[in-house]
């Protein structure tokens, strides 16, 4: 039997529910699920940033955040409210957040404090300070984050399969189920490019971010980002 | 209402009766997780070094190590048989991938750490006469540990987080918990579960910190990259 | 007389009426300050670190809020003013020059008048106007911050500072971040500036000597926030309220003296120098050299066969008796090397005491200077004031009671 068996037929691309289906559900979920992540995180961010307050709650989540198998946790939200597409979502915003928000609240805090100081000096009001300076220098950072959160939910979407079904992590459990090592082997090919492909494609928006930051620097600032 | 919380909260006594199950399970996630560590660990300090020397081109192998971790865990877990021959439920696949994540993390913090040591020290440590490997070994070396030790630290904690996922195929020590947990629709093994992962990435975060204060007393107080 | 020069009943005068300030952390920054600051002039607030001159600037556009006593400005009080407004009409000039790296050049220099409203077009042709009037090359306009030099940032500051043409402008040390020369060279750029544009100016230094070459008034204030003493340089210079306005003066002066005077004309004397340290004679300073007679560092007398580090050298044809002093002080045998760029070779030494002798010889005091200065603005003249530089030496005793 061929690794490739599987993801090499054209029918099991189109099929109702073939890879096709899965890869689009793939990308709704994340998309959804970082959307709402950001909705949230960001606006705390900028107001943690801003007023240097809470940052000791920003760093103790951050940690806690690595410790927590996002398994456990998904399995444990899917029982409390059913499976279905808003628990997954909420799961996977959940676990979103945490990056998002760390990298936020850095970048506002670490916008260079002269250029805020001087902001202030020249009658800006918080919220213009917030807009026109820290906001875009805080940016690749932002962006960062975003990156980081959404290969946390690319990963854990391909977990969510086996508590409510759906994404390529179907591909996965339909292989193991048919003893179709080809099938597993297309989901985990599949899920594995898709991260890579939405990391390299952040990648470049974060350095695009960076360069109009801070032109001509050297150094872009960025998170230490873990496996998921 | 009061059947939901029942329901809900937790059973003490099928904790009681699974105490030496639970116990068996938590060793083997230790050591499935810690193990890669520090095969990891041996590896990557003179694969940072080699990578280190290279100079500018050393980011371009960094980024190339980014791409490995951004590789997500069970489909990384789900590969390794297409690349080892092992069977797709052989805990092997686990602690290769797992060691395959350290590795990417760590040689990176190995460079970041070799990057961080002053060029002043590197040349008065030249100027008194040491030399090549000894100058590493004695100079470069301890003055980068506080930065690989804080990879060190990121490395085992998630290493820990994701040894569960393997439950999804086959093996996932304490992962194990969860799945039990939902195909009975019970909520005692689940939150052990993760009380307990939470408990021994805190455990072994603690370790780590320990094992750097004693080897490295000077860096006390400082705060690694 | 000087202060008849200062308009103190002038529109847009600031005045400082028994100003105090404690931060909440319990220190005192600011004690009863009392201070006038004429309109149309430059009022240079002086004193060490710690004596509250930045909390008294930042008092002046509502960053840090008077504990007691109130600020007028123009007649009205501070308070009664809304901080944004108050801060959009008047300049402020930072260290660092606090641009905002994300913004190009011509974009940081519209920022006020972007807060204002006003036009696109407009906004941009003031912008580069004042690029003009600052002196920069309009070629540096889609710059961005990082790109330039430090003294060109610190130029772009100013001309953000000045874009909404504002009655009064802060400025908090606003040269202390480039080096000597380009410092020399912004001061003469400022008081040009300042020359056409008579703007209400507060600048705060720690360096005495900029105070006297830039303040119109110059206000001392001492460690813990009080006002030392408040007149024009000569005021200070001649008639010091006290020891510390003497010291902090005085000090000041002779090394000033200094950085205007030529090392060329020092003695040089010889010492021994040898190839090897391990020959050096005890009991004598001697010069390690190497083949070329570059100076390598002294024979240490103590572990024969040691060399100390050699320190600063200065080169006597073209550094000032302060590089001179500069190296016999940091020189581990007291004695400044000559070392001229254009041999690279031991030319001799030169001991401190020397030094200082050679600037009691020098002739023209600093009084003279400031009244060379006077004469100057009061023509108006645009001539650059850097020739004075050459006619200025230094006062014989004040410049040896520095040392």
């Amino acid at each position: 039997m061929n690794l490739l068996d599987y993801i090499s037929q054209p029918a099991n691309w189109t099929e109702a529910g073939g890879i096709s289906d899965l890869l689009t559900q793939h990308l709704y979920y994340t998309a959804l699920s970082v959307l709402v992540a950001a909705v949230v995180a960001i606006p705390l961010g900028i107001l943690i940033g801003h007023t240097g307050r809470g940052s000791f709650v920003v760093i103790g989540l951050s940690n806690a955040a690595r410790a927590v198998p996002s398994l456990g946790l998904l399995v444990l939200i899917v029982l409390l409210l059913g499976t279905g597409v808003e628990p997954i979502i909420l799961v996977l915003a959940v676990l979103a957040v945490p990056p998002i928000l760390t990298a936020t609240a850095a970048g506002v805090h670490g916008a260079d404090r002269e250029a805020v100081h001087a902001a202030r000096a020249m009658g800006m009001t918080a919220g213009q300070i917030v807009t026109q300076v820290e906001l875009p220098l805080a940016l690749p950072l932002v962006i960062s984050g975003l990156r980081s959160a959404t290969l946390q939910v690319v990963a854990t979407a391909t977990v969510a399969a086996f508590a409510a079904g759906g994404a390529l992590g179907q591909l996965l459990i339909s292989g193991q189920r048919n003893n179709d090592y080809s099938q597993m082997f297309a989901g985990a090919v599949l899920v594995a490019l898709l991260a890579i492909v939405l990391d390299i494609l952040l990648g470049l928006v974060g350095w695009l971010a960076a360069r109009r930051a801070r032109p001509r620097s050297k150094t872009s600032p960025e998170l230490f980002p873990v496996p998921a | 209402m009061i059947d939901w919380v029942t329901n809900r909260s937790l059973d003490w006594n099928w904790l009681g009766r699974n105490a030496g199950m639970i116990g068996s399970l938590t060793l083997e996630h230790a050591i499935l997780a810690v193990v890669p560590v520090l095969v990891a660990f041996a590896v990557s300090i003179p694969l940072g070094y080699l990578v280190f020397r290279t100079g500018r081109a050393a980011n371009s192998v960094l980024a190339l190590f980014g791409v490995i971790y951004s590789i997500p865990s069970l489909a990384l877990f789900v590969a390794m048989p297409a690349f080892l021959g092992t069977k797709i439920l052989s805990p092997i696949n686990i602690a290769v991938a797992l060691a395959i994540y350290s590795v990417a993390l760590l040689v990176r913090s190995v460079v970041d750490g070799l990057r961080s040591v002053p060029s002043s020290v590197k040349q008065s440590a030249s100027a008194v006469g040491y030399g090549g490997l000894r100058r590493f070994m004695t100079v470069e070396l301890p003055l980068a540990m506080p930065v690989v030790f804080a990879g060190l630290r990121v490395v085992t904690v998630s290493n820990i987080a994701l040894v569960s996922v393997g439950v999804l195929i086959g093996l996932g020590s304490l992962g194990q918990l969860f799945d039990t947990g939902f195909n009975r629709n019970f909520y005692t093994p689940i939150v052990v579960g993760l009380v307990l992962t939470v408990v021994l990435a805190l455990i072994a975060d603690a370790v780590i910190l320990l094992i750097q204060r004693g080897t490295l007393p000077w860096a006390r107080g400082r705060r690694a990259a | 007389m000087a202060c008849e020069r200062l308009s103190t009943d002038g529109v847009g005068v600031i005045e400082f009426e028994s100003v105090s300030k404690t931060f909440r952390d319990g220190t005192t920054a600011v004690v009863d300050l009392t201070l006038t600051v004429p309109s149309d002039q430059i009022t240079v607030i002086v004193g060490p670190s710690g004596c509250g001159k930045t909390t008294t600037l930042r008092m002046i556009n509502r960053m840090i809020e008077p504990t007691s006593g109130r600020i007028l400005w123009d007649g009205t009080p501070l308070h009664s003013k809304k901080k944004t407004t108050l801060r959009r009409q008047m300049g402020y000039v930072i260290q660092s020059g606090g641009l905002f790296p994300h913004r190009t050049v011509l974009d940081n220099v519209g920022t006020v008048p972007g807060l204002l409203g006003w036009d696109k077009s407009k906004t941009r042709q003031r912008s580069i106007e004042l690029l003009d009037s600052v002196g920069l090359d309009r070629a540096l306009a889609d710059r961005y911050p990082a790109q330039l030099s430090g003294g060109q940032q610190q130029r772009v500051g100013v001309a953000r500072a000045l874009a909404a043409d504002p009655m009064v402008m802060l400025m908090d040390e606003p040269f202390s971040a480039v080096d000597p020369v380009v410092r020399a060279e912004l001061h003469e750029f400022f008081l040009g500036l300042q020359r056409q544009l008579s703007k209400t100016i507060v600048l705060i230094t720690h360096d005495i000597d900029e105070a006297i070459k830039l303040g119109d008034q110059v206000a001392i204030l001492r460690v813990g926030g009080t006002l030392a003493q408040v007149g024009t340089p000569q005021q200070l210079l001649d008639e010091p309220a006290d020891a510390f306005v003497e010291g902090f003066v005085g000090r000041d002066r002779g090394y000033r003296a200094l950085s205007f005077s030529s090392a060329a004309n020092l003695p040089l004397k010889r010492v021994t120098a040898v190839r090897d340290p391990s020959l050096a004679r005890p009991g004598e300073p001697t010069l390690v050299v190497d083949a070329d007679a570059r100076p390598l560092g002294w024979a240490d007398a103590e572990r024969p066969g040691q060399v100390f580090q050699l320190g600063a050298t200065f080169d006597p044809e073209q550094d000032t008796l302060r590089a001179a002093l500069d190296s016999a002080l940091t020189s581990p045998v007291g004695l400044a090397v000559a070392v001229p760029t254009a041999t690279d070779r031991y030319a001799g030494v030169v001991s401190a005491a020397d030094i200082l002798a050679q600037v009691t010889q020098s002739r023209a005091a600093l009084a003279e200077t400031l009244s060379i200065r006077e004469v100057e603005a009061e023509q108006s003249t645009s001539e650059s004031s850097a020739e004075v530089s050459s006619s200025r030496s230094a006062e014989d005793d004040n410049a040896m009671r520095a040392s």
